[in-house]
């Protein structure tokens, strides 16, 4: 800008270390890539990065250990909290979590995730629900809504046929073992700031010893939806949200936010 | 609404754009805002994916479609070349760089 | 210097003989007729500082020795036969990642629910897979609870030094059978050689990705071959076996497991009575003595295999052993454990040729 005295300029908003500088697979608009940096984020801000330990699904996320700069391991489809389950119980000095979608968490790997849940593993659990199978190509998930087109639903789910959509974060929240479960969405700017407090919160409990703790994101998938990312993030606001609608669903923790 | 719940960052967003372009004038927030730090950002244009949500969240608007394929076959986002000199340029908000999947906005502040 | 005798149950024998081979690591879901080893362990582990965890399945025990053995312990879950189908994701990964491991099958009778007699065809699970891909799994077939005290000490040898899942294969007789047992000398987890690929947060070096999709065609190609020079050398050292009295034997059974031990009475019976009879029983099953079997089967005139199944083992003897020698089969499916006098019944008849009990196997 011409007449102005040259400015200094500090960097006010980059790559958290624990994320790496890879050309990520996502779509344009995943919440995938958006969670993935909070994730980093915290991790950086909590000083976990060499300690932590992460188990990433099967589902787009298959290859978060390309994305991740910390130590990962792949997991069977569904199994990930049972791997965490091992590792923490071997080492648990070590921040260990799971990053999971839908199917993994809710379909294939309720057991796990009930089980884990219900011992109050110390473990923190990222939840992707973006109401969809997306890296099989878009079909039926246990989330997905009713009336919700998928490849597995043609003309939308219907609740005699397919079930209601579950709501596995309420469920767990049955458990004692649970400390803190929180559903929050990254379908916008306040979203994704509330959605970071939260990660950031069910991580403490893991530090502070407490118990289990999970984070239920609505994540947008524009790809799967057949929408723009801007139309993404629309559903999500203004139709996901009455199946899921965002808070605490469970807080025992005593923290002040 | 319950004003207690709202973050700091929602407040102030909320009192600004409740005042309309004169007023603001008048009242010398706008002022406020030509003294504001100068902020600029950087968008990787290569890692862009072209999903824009940083244009619909810039509150000001300096954020447009590059006419020019990237490498992967996106038009990326970039920040507006001709940013006008009134002072509505970039203020650092970094909101732009919050939503990008891709972690292809670097957001620079004036010191 | 070696521990006392002590006198115990297999299923036991086996919990104790992990926990003193360094194994700081269970998981496992109940199940007829291994129920004893959780439960041993259940108490025993925490004894020593290790962790146990009845798991919620049979899948999810697995899954948590992959990473706790990820994670750097010597980990093993345990089952019987339907649960180890269950286990058998579980155990690709493990082959896949590179990842020791030791899985303990307690057979029982099948398939399906089948039942809690010692039967003995899970052979063809242990040694074909039973999961996806291409892989091998070390598999030790110990005859009795002393050589299970040992075979546990070896499995996990093996795992550790090949980067393998390893099977112990006992069955329901051996498990509730008391006996006499001197276990090795304990190994301290502190003592064993560090594992460079494990698990244990990124602080100074880079941080490390353990995992089995390689979706590049060209290096999921050369992954497998470098798994199979593995499965090669695993072959070359490993390969175990014994052999009683078939020096100029004229008769060889083919036995592994309690099915041996059973084999080895009638052979006893029947001493004098006619023909020289050897014992060849393979105690690796996988892998399998081929060279040794068919070098053995050039000096005799007939093998008698005898196994707790309708035929698994079989296809190995034949394959090892050709038209070298006549083979005759007598399989025993469903959990009932013959006598040796029956045994000794098959026996005759292979000797006689009759095929009053037993058949003759036309190769």
């Amino acid at each position: 800008m011409s007449g102005e005295p040259a400015l200094k300029y500090e960097k006010v908003f980059g790559r958290p270390e624990s994320l790496k500088d890879n050309y990520t697979h996502y779509c344009p608009g995943c919440g995938h890539s958006i969670a993935h940096r909070l994730v980093a984020e915290c991790i950086d801000e909590l000083g976990l990065r060499e300690k932590t330990i992460g188990v990433p699904p099967v589902g787009c996320a298959v290859l978060a250990y390309n994305y991740f700069n910390f130590d990962m391991i792949e997991a069977p489809h569904g199994r990930p909290l049972a791997l965490a389950t091992g590792i923490k119980r071997t080492v648990p000095d070590k921040f260990v979590f799971t990053y999971q979608g839908d199917g993994d968490l809710a379909a294939i790997g309720t057991a796990e995730t009930i089980h884990a849940a219900n011992r109050g593993e110390r473990i923190s659990t990222v939840f992707i629900n973006n109401a969809i199978y997306g890296m099989t190509g878009g079909q039926m998930a246990p989330t997905t809504l009713l009336g919700q087109e998928a490849t597995t639903t043609p003309g939308g789910r219907d609740a005699r046929y397919h079930g209601q959509p579950i709501d596995i974060s309420r469920m767990l929240a049955v458990c004692d073992g649970v400390v803190y479960i929180e559903r929050c969405s990254l379908s916008g700017v306040k979203q994704i700031r509330s959605a970071k407090r939260a990660i950031k919160k069910a991580f403490r409990c893991q530090l502070d010893d407490l118990g289990f703790a999970l984070v239920e994101l609505l994540s947008p998938c524009p790809t799967n939806w057949k929408m723009s990312p801007k139309q993404a993030w629309e559903w999500v606001n203004k139709v996901m949200v009455n199946t899921y609608p965002l808070g605490v669903i469970k807080d025992t923790t005593g923290y002040e936010d | 609404m319950n004003l207690k719940t709202l973050d700091k960052s929602t407040w102030r967003g909320y009192f600004t754009a409740s005042l309309n372009y004169e007023q603001r004038q008048k009242n010398g927030s706008f002022q406020m805002a030509q003294n504001k730090k100068k902020g600029k950002i950087i968008v990787d244009r290569e890692r862009c994916k072209g999903c824009y949500l940083c244009i619909e969240v810039c509150p000001f608007h300096i954020i447009e479609v590059d006419q020019e394929l990237n490498r992967k076959g996106y038009h990326p986002a970039r920040p507006k070349e001709d940013i006008s000199e009134d002072g509505k340029g970039c203020t650092a908000c970094t909101m732009c760089a919050l939503v990008c999947p891709e972690v292809a906005i670097e957001v620079y502040r004036a010191k | 210097m070696p521990s006392e005798k002590v006198l115990m149950r297999g299923n036991h024998v086996l919990g104790e003989a992990a926990v003193l081979a360094g194994c700081r690591f269970y998981a496992g879901y109940p199940i007829t007729p291994q129920n004893e080893l959780p439960e041993y362990l259940s108490g025993r582990l925490p004894q020593v500082g290790g962790t146990f965890i009845q798991g919620e399945s049979e899948i999810a025990s697995i899954n948590m020795i992959i990473g706790a053995t990820a994670a750097g312990a010597r980990a093993m879950t345990s089952s019987s036969s339907p649960g180890i189908s269950l286990k058998q994701e579980g155990i690709s990964y493990l082959a896949g990642m590179e990842l020791p491991a030791v899985i303990a099958n307690t057979m029982r009778g099948g398939p399906g629910l089948g039942n809690i007699a010692p039967s003995a065809a899970d052979y063809f699970q242990a040694t074909r897979g039973g999961g996806h891909g291409d892989y091998r799994t070390p598999v030790l077939a110990p005859s009795g609870c002393q050589e299970l005290a040992e075979v546990t000490f070896l499995a996990f040898d093996i795992a550790d030094k090949y980067r393998t899942p390893v099977m112990i294969l006992g069955d329901g007789m051996m498990g509730q059978t008391m006996e006499p047992v001197v276990f090795p000398d304990p190994i301290d987890p502190k003592d064993l050689p560090r594992r460079d690929y494990i698990l244990d947060g990124c602080k100074g070096r880079e941080p490390r990705a353990i995992y089995s999709m390689i979706l590049d065609i060209n290096l999921m190609y050369q992954h497998n071959l470098k798994l199979l020079e593995k499965y090669e050398q695993i072959t070359a050292n490993e390969t175990r076996w014994d052999t009683v009295g078939t020096d100029g034997a004229e008769i060889v059974v083919v036995a592994y497991g309690t099915a041996a031990r059973i084999a080895e009475s009638a052979i006893e019976e029947l001493a004098g009575r006619g023909p020289k009879i050897g014992l060849f029983r393979p105690i690796t099953l996988w892998p399998f003595p081929t060279k040794q079997l068919r070098s053995l089967s050039e000096n005799v005139s007939k093998i008698a295999v005898f196994e707790f199944s309708a035929g698994q083992m079989l296809e190995d003897v034949i394959m090892s052993v050709g038209d070298r020698a006549e083979i005759y089969f007598y399989g025993v499916p469903g959990g009932i454990v013959p006598t040796p006098a029956e045994v000794a019944g098959f026996l005759s008849s292979v000797n006689s040729g009759d095929g009053k009990v037993g058949r003759r196997i036309e190769v």
